[in-house]
């Protein structure tokens, strides 16, 4: 937690008001406000962030995706609620060659999406990398059984990759049953690659996200990942990509824009003051602007050979393809790492998990800081007590009489004893 | 933490609110007792807001249908052993709208559910009024027996009618394949301003199907709403003193659109205005 964020707690306890209060003089007493241009007078990539302006868009940049050799499209289709295969053609025909599905989204449906749209396509022209999610205890017969479902659901004879989907330990990268699959396949011609995806612990005993995905770039096997990535969480994401390619691993990327889907959205009739302020000196009017600002600040990494995005509408295809091959204007890229700061002093970090399984008694640390959030800067008390109910004894009680081995699990510095004791008093009106 | 005199009473009314909207065994209510078979696992529930740790990106499909909770756990009798999620999606609207997508064939009947699916060897599904659940095989295998078993077991353990969503209703028979309707949230037909949308695949005198769909309000738009925003944006047309709206779908012909009462009706996947005109009056009959 930055030194920022601690400034004005006077006792153990720091509210969420202090926080922000910390948070917000970053904003504006970091530098002089007159000397900020707005997005829409800095010069760089776009007109606007996120907003670039262009007719009839068409991917512009490609990247090679590691040993696989692929030169794929910076912009992946991301499927997880795929229902039309003419978005899949939509989509292609400007310019996106590389699909992210899996057998669980939409029990299927969007591999069936997929597998409808290919005879329009063309099978060759396009990377398909699908996955299952794995226990570790499966044989080689059930995993194969799995693959061979997912190329009748996307009716081909092969997929370019085939991942372990959310892998949460080092033990499942490991998985014999899965790599005597994945090899049998791959001799077969109907797996070409190998991957792995996972974006860090969700409970107790599970992995960081970095650490089992550098572990999978040096292992060998794996030849591409998906993974987190973006302004609010750089360093694991970092981490990843130099074990990437210093091995030569392909990298796509998900959740590239944090509080859309996810996470607490960024609400322009819900505001804070310092938000406002915040908002008004950098022109940030709606969703989207973030939105397609987070992506593009991804896309300029070079390292991150595409970024998977979930594609809904034919309007939202030419909207994200106009960000291919496009940079932040230093005004943007200035007003996401301020934002990032900013949010990042809130609660945890925004999103992060990465102590998920310091906790003995599975108390969700994060989810607990976004609903103390929720009460003290949203006024929304009520949400915010009835979620906080509804974890019933995996609350900040368990912390009381704790020993605290969540000392130091936050690669952030963020106190999670004393923070979930304090939260506690507060849902519960302790 | 100490509170003054406003801040006491203002949070003993947000406590007795609070008493009376969470339940006071809320796990039990999510993850019932299932006759004949024995809970093996910690039950785990999530919301929207954390729905993604368990099922990645999955959720995004039942945030779009507005999930409330999910509540999982195993299941197991004899050498079977399955993993249940018990999905509230707060109305059967939701329910349905998000069982049919995940739907890979259609259902069957089943007492005491409004549908089922059984897939063997490794998954099941049943749609009861606002929950969906999924069964998935952790040991063993499903079987057509077993699994009806199962699902009718799980069917006589949760609450609620065993009814259609009543928006059903809104789709006319005349012409509708069996098993076809469905609800869609968002870019139905891959369109953005093609919101909260049932439809179902229609036949006309056996030529190739096509889709029917009615509109419904929500709560931030009424039909009046739906009309004006569409009208700004399409092009328009009348025919029998009615207006039609309708424009070109990328790689699927024209859709179109007309009040019927005081709903919007749809047809979709036509050549021409002729077809077009001709659909919406087949559809509308």
């Amino acid at each position: 937690m930055s030194g920022n964020a601690q400034a004005g707690a006077s006792d153990d306890k720091i509210t969420r008001r202090n926080f922000v209060a910390a948070g917000g003089a970053t904003l504006a007493g970091g530098m002089a406000v007159s000397a900020i241009p707005t997005s829409a007078e800095a010069s760089g990539g776009s007109n606007s962030l996120g907003l670039p302006n262009r007719q009839n868009p068409r991917i512009r940049t490609h990247r090679t995706l590691g040993r696989t050799g692929w030169r794929v499209s910076d912009i992946g289709f991301g499927t997880g609620p795929l229902r039309e295969p003419t978005l899949v053609r939509a989509a292609f025909d400007k310019g996106i060659n590389y699909f992210d599905t899996a057998e669980s989204y939409g029990n299927g449906a969007a591999e069936r999406a997929i597998g409808e749209a290919l005879p329009h396509i063309g099978r060759e022209n396009v990377f398909i990398a699908t996955k299952a999610v794995l226990r570790g205890n499966e044989s080689e017969a059930e995993v194969l059984d799995r693959i061979e479902k997912s190329l009748e659901r996307l009716q081909t004879d092969y997929v370019d990759a085939y991942s372990m989907h959310h892998t949460p330990t080092l033990e499942i990268l490991n998985h014999p049953g899965y790599h005597a699959a994945i090899d049998r396949m791959k001799a077969d011609g109907r797996v070409k690659y190998s991957g792995v995806s996972y974006h860090g612990p969700s409970r107790s005993g599970q992995g960081n996200m970095s650490d089992v995905l550098v572990a999978a770039a040096e292992d060998g096997r794996f030849d591409m990942m998906l993974f987190v990535y973006n302004y609010m969480n750089q360093e694991g994401g970092e981490r990843v990509l130099a074990a990437c390619k210093a091995n030569d691993v392909g990298t796509t990327i998900m959740k590239s824009a944090p509080g859309v889907l996810h996470y607490d959205k960024f609400d322009p009739d819900n505001m804070s003051d310092e938000e406002r302020q915040f908002t008004e000196r950098y022109g940030l009017k709606t969703t989207d602007q973030l939105r397609f600002g987070s992506i593009q600040w991804v896309l300029q990494n070079p390292d991150a050979h595409t970024v998977c995005v979930s594609l809904n509408d034919f309007d939202n295809i030419d909207r994200v393809v106009g960000l291919s091959g496009t940079r932040l204007s230093e005004a943007d890229e200035q007003m996401l790492d301020e934002l990032a700061a900013a949010a990042n002093g809130l609660y945890c970090r925004h999103g992060c998990v990465e102590c998920a399984g310091a906790c003995p008694s599975g108390v969700p640390v994060s989810r607990v800081m976004r609903y103390s959030y929720y009460f003290e800067n949203q006024g929304r008390e009520k949400h915010a007590m009835s979620r906080y109910a509804a974890l019933q004894s995996a609350n900040g009680s368990a912390c009381v009489d704790c020993s605290a081995p969540c000392t130091g699990a936050c690669p952030h510095g963020f106190q999670i004893r004393e923070q979930m004791l304090g939260a506690h008093s507060l849902l519960t009106l302790g | 933490m100490r509170l003054d005199q406003h801040s006491r009473v203002r949070a003993a009314a947000l406590f007795a609110a609070l008493s009376m909207a969470v339940p006071c065994d809320a796990q039990e209510v999510g993850f019932p007792e299932v006759d004949g078979w024995t809970v093996s696992s910690d039950v785990q529930m999530y919301t929207a807001d954390n729905l993604w740790e368990y099922i990645n990106g999955a959720a995004e499909l039942f945030v779009e249908y507005e999930v409330e909770t999910c509540h999982t756990g195993d299941l197991s009798s004899g050498d079977l052993v399955v993993t249940v999620d018990y999905y509230d999606m707060g109305t059967p609207l939701n329910a349905f709208g998000v069982y049919v997508r995940e739907r890979p064939d259609p259902g069957i009947e089943l007492p005491g559910a409004t549908e089922a699916l059984i897939s063997p060897p490794y998954q099941a599904l049943l749609l009861k009024g606002s929950r969906y659940v999924k069964v998935n095989v952790f040991e063993g295998e499903i079987t057509e027996s077993n699994g009806r078993a199962l699902l009718e077991a799980i069917a006589a353990a949760l609450p609620g009618p065993t009814d259609y969503p009543a928006e059903l209703d809104l789709l006319p028979e005349h012409g509708r394949v069996p098993g076809t309707a469905g609800f869609q949230r968002e870019g139905f037909l891959g369109l953005t301003e093609l919101t909260d949308c049932m439809y179902a695949e229609y036949s006309s005198d056996g030529g190739e199907p096509w889709e029917g769909f009615a509109m419904l309000p929500s709560d931030h738009e009424s039909i009046e709403s739906i009309w004006e925003r569409l009208s700004e944006a399409w092009e328009s047309t009348e025919h029998n003193g009615h207006t039609v709206l309708l424009r070109e779908i990328p790689y699927r012909g024209l859709v179109g659109v007309a009040r019927a009462g005081e709903s919007i009706i749809g047809a979709s996947g036509a050549s021409d205005h002729a077809q077009l005109i001709e659909r919406l009056e087949g559809f509308h009959r």
